[in-house]
């Protein structure tokens, strides 16, 4: 990057013709050199401007060099600016100055040869123009609103931007030294920038993860993480960028969950016009057929067979009504709560295959909010459904943990695995999908891990 | 025998008593005295009918049919409940069960089975259909012997939840664990903060002290 930034240079010295020799001097592109006769007229022009580089002689009336030199370091602009002296002789005077610092001071010996001033000047405003670009930088990092924080290799946060304080709350004095597991919740403290930074093999990792705000509050960030390296390749540390993208996730949670719940409502609607419309009507038709049941003995035996297997198609008829309303919509969540729902599924599906279904569960007779019960309801019959046709496991567990603060649920099978990343790309994983979006229509975090010839496990948590 | 057996009938839709009032009406012994559309209904006809038997459906809007029976049990305790439900759902059989109703058969039960379990009832025995009792003894059936408070604890773990208790006395890392078992770090540490919370330990440490004093995983 060039930073186009004019550079403008100051020349002191009581002879005027010497300020105009240097002046002739000192042609640059991109680079004005003012000149002054006295330290007053300097500190004026000095006040007024920014420069990168003062040539001062030091034998002047009134305010000599290194007094115009004292002065000059007073001024918050110019307290590091490179200074040149020019003296007359060689002598122990230029120690006087020496005593204030090192660095960013020279002595010329008048007269100056050309060659001599313009590579030491030349020098000067090429570190200059190099300090601008490393100020132009840093300013850009303070001022984007994403959060860029430096840390060592252990995860010891050493630069923190000012962006961060905008996404985390944090004044950069609240976080150096500390580790970066204070910017994440508080269960995810074992999970190190280190471990997984190792996890993803030294590649940079940019994922979704939940940060902590100052404030408490949850945050979804998208996180960027990179390796960086000092010049002979050796590990220094990693850049984490974090940008809060907690609206745009609430957005698309909450379109997600309006999808979800619209879903939920048909199938709730639906579920009760079977039941209280079909189901009913197909009641009292059973019940009025069954009424005629002693008239039927007047009939030839055939007939009296098809009276029977209409009766029992009627049967079959109601069992099946009552199936699918209970299918669409467990009336049970609605009025038992989620575990007792979960335990009729779990069986019924035990019956029907080879599984060994096993089930853990702390919430016993809690209830959660029915958006929570119905989605965890949902999400398990997925689970099960995908379990039945693809998995082929025996042994399936199942298990419900109530926290504090979260719902934890974890899944496991013992089948052939599968592999997640071609079902993704064949585009096949809608019961996948349709688990990924209830979870996060209920602001969850899913963690499906599946390896062929191992099982599948299942991970995901809810904050309450 | 040629008693008569006063009944009032709650269901929350005509058409299903009309088809219960047709089921008896070749049969004189057996009489509907009074029908309701809800719980709150039957309470109030009971002001001004003794049934011997009541028939109650189950879901209907206001007072359903098993808040209905625990009231009925409360003030007409010798007045016989029926459930007469489409549903044979684990919890709501253990709910009916609870309430003290004396019947439970399903509505696609036919005539004669729903006439033997009046006759039952009224001579003093609960009837319950073969449905309804198969569900009922699978919800008893999960083992209730008296066990140790570690053994409670420990039956409460998974396979794979102890599994990872295992590594981590094994002072693997979140990572090592997740290697192992071919699962997520996230994973790792969701079975880490469910066996935080299901043994009470506050830190990995504590897991740690869990296990050890508790003389998991020693091998011999």
């Amino acid at each position: 990057m060039e930073a186009a930034i004019p550079q403008k240079l100051l020349v002191v010295d009581d002879i005027n013709a010497n300020n105009l020799l240097i002046q002739r001097y000192l042609i640059f592109d991109g680079v004005t050199v003012d000149a002054a006769l006295s330290g007053e007229e300097a500190l004026d022009l000095i006040s007024k401007n920014h420069y990168c580089l003062f040539i001062l002689d030091v034998m002047m009336q009134g305010m000599d060099g290194f007094d115009l030199a004292v002065k000059i370091r007073e001024d918050e602009n110019h307290k590091f600016t490179p200074i040149i002296f020019l003296t007359a002789v060689y002598s122990d005077e230029q120690d006087v100055f020496k005593g204030y610092e090192s660095g960013a001071i020279d002595y010329l010996i008048k007269p100056v040869p050309r060659e001599i001033l313009t590579q030491k000047v030349s020098v000067f405003l090429e570190l200059d123009k190099q300090k601008s670009e490393l100020r132009f930088q840093a300013d850009l990092l303070q001022n984007v609103n994403d959060s860029i924080i430096y840390t060592d290799l252990e995860g010891v946060i050493k630069y923190v931007n000012q962006g961060t304080e905008y996404t985390f709350g944090y004044k950069p004095a609240d976080l150096l030294k500390k580790t970066l597991s204070v910017l994440f919740p508080e269960q995810h403290k074992d999970l190190t920038i280190s471990e997984l930074l190792v996890v993803i093999d030294f590649r940079p990792y940019e994922g979704v993860w939940e940060g902590t705000h100052k404030n408490g509050h949850l945050i979804w960030l998208d996180v960027k993480i990179n390796l960086m390296r000092s010049s002979d390749g050796k590990p220094t540390g990693y850049i984490v960028v974090s940008q809060d993208i907690s609206d745009r996730e609430k957005t698309d949670e909450e379109i997600i969950r309006s999808l979800i719940t619209g879903e939920d409502n048909e199938r709730k609607r639906i579920a009760s016009d079977l039941h209280d419309g079909l189901g009913q009507t197909l009641t009292a038709s059973f019940f009025n057929m069954n009424s005629l049941k002693s008239e039927i003995r007047s009939l030839t035996p055939e007939k009296q067979n098809q009276f029977s297997s209409g009766l029992s198609f009627l049967n079959e008829a109601i069992e099946e009504t009552r199936n699918i309303a209970y299918n669409l919509m467990p009336k049970s969540i609605e009025n038992y709560g989620i575990i007792p729902s979960i335990k009729s599924l779990l069986n019924s599906v035990e019956k029907e295959t080879d599984f060994t279904i096993s089930l853990s569960e702390n919430i016993k007779k809690q209830r959660l909010s029915p958006l929570l019960e119905i989605n965890i309801y949902r999400i398990t019959q997925e689970i099960l459904n995908n379990a039945i046709k693809h998995s082929n496991a025996e042994r399936v567990h199942f298990s419900y943990q109530l926290h504090d603060k979260e719902f934890i649920f974890t899944y496991e099978d013992n089948g052939v695995g599968f592999n997640i990343d071609k079902v993704k790309a064949d585009q096949k994983g809608e019961g996948l999908s349709n688990i990924k979006n209830r979870v996060t229509s209920v602001s969850g975090y899913l963690s499906i891990t599946s390896k062929v010839g191992i099982g599948t496990s299942i991970s995901i948590e809810i904050k309450l | 025998m040629s008693r008569q057996v006063d009944i009032l009938i709650a269901d929350d839709h005509k058409i299903v008593r009309d088809g219960i009032v047709s089921l008896f009406s070749d049969d004189p012994e057996f009489i509907i005295v009074a029908e309701a559309e809800n719980g709150d209904e039957v309470l109030t006809l009971l002001k001004a009918y003794s049934p011997d038997i009541v028939i109650l459906d189950i879901s209907m809007p206001g007072m359903d049919g098993i808040e209905c029976t625990n009231k009925l049990k409360q003030h007409y305790p010798d007045l016989p409940v029926l459930i007469l439900s489409m549903y044979h759902e684990e919890e709501i059989v253990t709910e009916v069960f609870k309430s003290g109703a004396a019947g439970y058969i399903l509505k696609n039960s036919g005539k004669e089975e729903l006439i033997e379990a009046i006759n039952s009832i009224l001579s003093g025995k609960p009837f319950y259909c073969p449905e309804v009792t198969q569900t009922y003894i699978e919800s008893q059936t999960q083992p209730k012997s008296r066990k140790s408070a570690l053994q409670e604890i420990f039956d409460t773990l998974s396979e794979r939840e102890l599994g990872v208790l295992h590594l981590i006395v094994q002072e693997q890392t979140n990572r090592e664990i997740a290697d192992t078992l071919f699962i997520s770090i996230r994973t790792v540490d969701a079975h880490r903060r469910n066996l935080l919370n299901k043994t009470g330990a506050k830190t990995t440490a504590g897991l740690v002290k869990f296990a050890l004093s508790n003389h998991l995983f020693q091998e011999d």
